[in-house]
């Protein structure tokens, strides 16, 4: 099961479509002009993701995810490098920070990195079930911090059994003059997946 | 007639009876009008083991829809009374719940939030949140419905990236919060018919935010009470060396001079002596405050010991120093301070300037200041001391 170039293309376009939407709409929300693209899309299968992620295993990760159900099932994860996601939100939402203890900092850091992951979750889902042609339901976001290897391990626990695919979408975020490379990570049966390139398939044929 | 239906149904024994006694009647009837006319009639004899399978064929007929429609009338019943508890639950709940469609109009309102609001769910219901909120203005919950009930993804709108999301006034502001602080999800609802509702939940969060925000204004008071003196409201010696560092390093990076005055007032112990410590205490008050009205909103002014003051002056080369230094010197010699007459003070100042050709320590830029100060007061006092030379040919 492979995606040609063209089919490639194809899908990081429309992921490309969805994300600006995300970017749009947290534009709004953090009151600064943010910009979000995805430069690189692939699909692997479960077991070659976290080499495929190109995330060193050791650093600290800053994850948002969300559960699917309905026909496919999975789980969507977002991910930033933490330290990259402190300083995005200190960034944004300084001014509201101010003489916040440690605790409180952290607790902020947690509530507004879910909050942007959610949307940004959120719009990369609906191309992909756009693409699916289903209704995907979505559980409320969580918030996890960790190295790679114990995040991945967490959110597959409930897929264990199942043979499942990876698709990766690498985000590239704009925001208070940084810039932060993060990782979008669908993690759904490869029946669902099958799904998908068939309809990219039909839909690249009809053009 | 309600009485009676009730009385009759009400409990399991009752509705055995009734139908025990309801079945057999019929069935006898039934049996009698057979046996005794029907069959007379016809001339027909059967015999007993037929009778029997009769008889229970005839009970199974009878006895089936009349359990059928008990049963029914039960179920019924217990499944308006779960929607009724259903109902009333989310009026049970400590916090908002509210159903709203994709144009916003209200299909829910739970008691929570006709008590916070003001608004009866009579009121709510079917008006659009527009109507209700004339003041509405939270972009980010409008683009959370939508992409709640598009894309079946609840929201969760954090209270802090998001202020207000629906205005509701406080009953009684708390500090200086007027408008409830909340924290808000948003969940899709989908009915049987494929129609989704978003499903808004609302903690109020008021007093956690105020709470903290409390916290926060004490811990910067406390802050700037321990970077402070309390007598003039100077900066005191500690903030002196955890501003200069970093400035100092600045000053490299951009390539920005800075330059540092001190000053220390003339005679300043035989003023406490001859009026006393209250009018001693005013006067370095009165001190602290024309150095304040001579200094830019970037240079800072720091008490460094009992009558001696630091003023660090940012962007400021030696010459830019000079000027400042002077007009402080002669702001001091034209001032009435406290209860004491114009020219009862008097003030002595060293200027060291730390340049990007001629860069040093932190300590040594102060020690500088303190070497022309010190100068300043050997020279006969009521001067400011800037050259080098000069101090070094006094030596």
């Amino acid at each position: 099961m492979e995606l040609d170039e063209l089919e490639r293309d194809a899908l990081r376009e429309l992921a490309n479509v969805g994300l600006s939407r995300a970017a749009t709409q947290l534009s709004e929300l953090l009151n600064d002009h943010i910009e979000m693209t995805v430069p690189l899309v692939q699909v692997v299968p479960y077991d070659q993701v976290t080499q495929a992620l190109q995330l060193d295993p050791h650093a600290m990760v800053a994850a948002v995810w969300q559960s699917f159900s309905g026909q496919s099932e999975g789980t969507s994860i977002l991910m930033f490098p933490s330290e990259d996601s402190k300083r995005l939100v200190r960034a944004l939402v300084g001014p509201s920070m101010l003489g916040a203890g440690e605790d409180d900092l952290r607790g902020i850091e947690h509530e507004a990195m879910m909050e942007i992951g959610n949307i940004i979750i959120t719009s990369g889902m609906a191309v992909i079930a756009d693409m699916l042609g289903q209704e995907v339901r979505m559980s409320l976001p969580g918030y996890m911090e960790g190295n790679l290897p114990d995040i991945m391990e967490q959110r597959n626990r409930d897929n264990a059994g199942r043979e499942m695919q990876a698709i990766i979408m690498f985000t590239h975020l704009k925001a208070a003059q940084r810039e932060i490379e993060g990782r979008m990570v669908m993690l759904m049966s490869v029946d669902s997946v099958q799904v998908l390139f068939d309809r990219l398939h039909k839909l690249l044929r009809s053009l | 007639m309600k009485r009676w239906k009730s009385g009759l149904f009400n409990t399991p024994l009752r509705i055995v009876i009734a139908v025990g006694v309801v079945v057999f009647s019929v069935e006898f009837l039934f049996m009698a009008l057979l046996h005794d006319v029907i069959m007379p009639l016809m001339s027909f004899t059967v015999s007993d083991r037929i009778w029997s399978i009769i008889d229970a064929v005839t009970l199974v007929v009878l006895v089936s829809p009349v359990l059928y429609f008990l049963v029914f009338v039960r179920m019924q019943r217990d499944f308006a009374e779960l929607t009724r508890l259903f109902a009333n639950l989310t009026d049970t709940l400590m916090v908002g719940v509210l159903l709203v469609d994709m144009d916003l109009r209200v299909h829910r309102w739970n008691q929570w939030l006709e008590r916070k609001t003001g608004i009866s769910s009579q009121q709510a219901c079917g008006k659009l949140l527009t109507e209700l909120f004339a003041d509405l203005n939270s972009p980010r919950l409008l683009s959370a419905i939508e992409l709640c009930i598009k894309h079946k993804s609840p929201q969760l709108i954090s209270q802090t990236l998001n202020r207000y999301v629906l205005p509701i006034p406080l009953v009684s502001p708390m500090h200086d919060l007027k408008l409830m602080q909340q924290q808000v999800s948003v969940a899709p609802l989908t009915n049987s018919r494929g129609e989704t509702l978003a499903a808004i939940s609302i903690n109020d969060v008021t007093e956690s935010v105020a709470k903290s925000s409390a916290l926060a204004r004490l811990a910067m008071k406390m802050e700037s009470q321990s970077n402070r003196d309390q007598l003039t409201g100077a900066y005191n010696r500690h903030f002196l060396w955890s501003w200069l560092a970093p400035q100092l390093k600045q000053s490299v990076r951009h390539s920005q001079s800075l330059s540092c005055l001190m000053l220390d007032i003339d005679y300043f112990k035989r003023i406490n002596d001859t009026y006393g410590h209250d009018v001693g205490d005013a006067v370095l008050r009165g001190f602290a405050e024309i150095l304040h009205e001579q200094m830019r909103d970037s240079d800072i002014l720091v008490r460094y010991g009992g009558e001696e003051f630091v003023v660090l002056l940012t962007h400021a080369d030696a010459a830019v120093a000079l000027e400042i230094a002077n007009r402080i010197l002669d702001r001091v010699r034209k001032t009435a301070i406290a209860p004491l007459e114009v020219g009862d003070v008097r003030c002595s100042i060293g200027v060291s300037s730390w340049t990007p050709e001629e860069p040093c320590s932190a300590e040594e830029l102060l020690k500088e200041a303190d070497r022309r100060l010190y100068h300043a007061k050997h020279n006969g006092r009521d001067q400011v001391v800037i050259d080098r030379e000069s101090s070094r040919t006094l030596q």
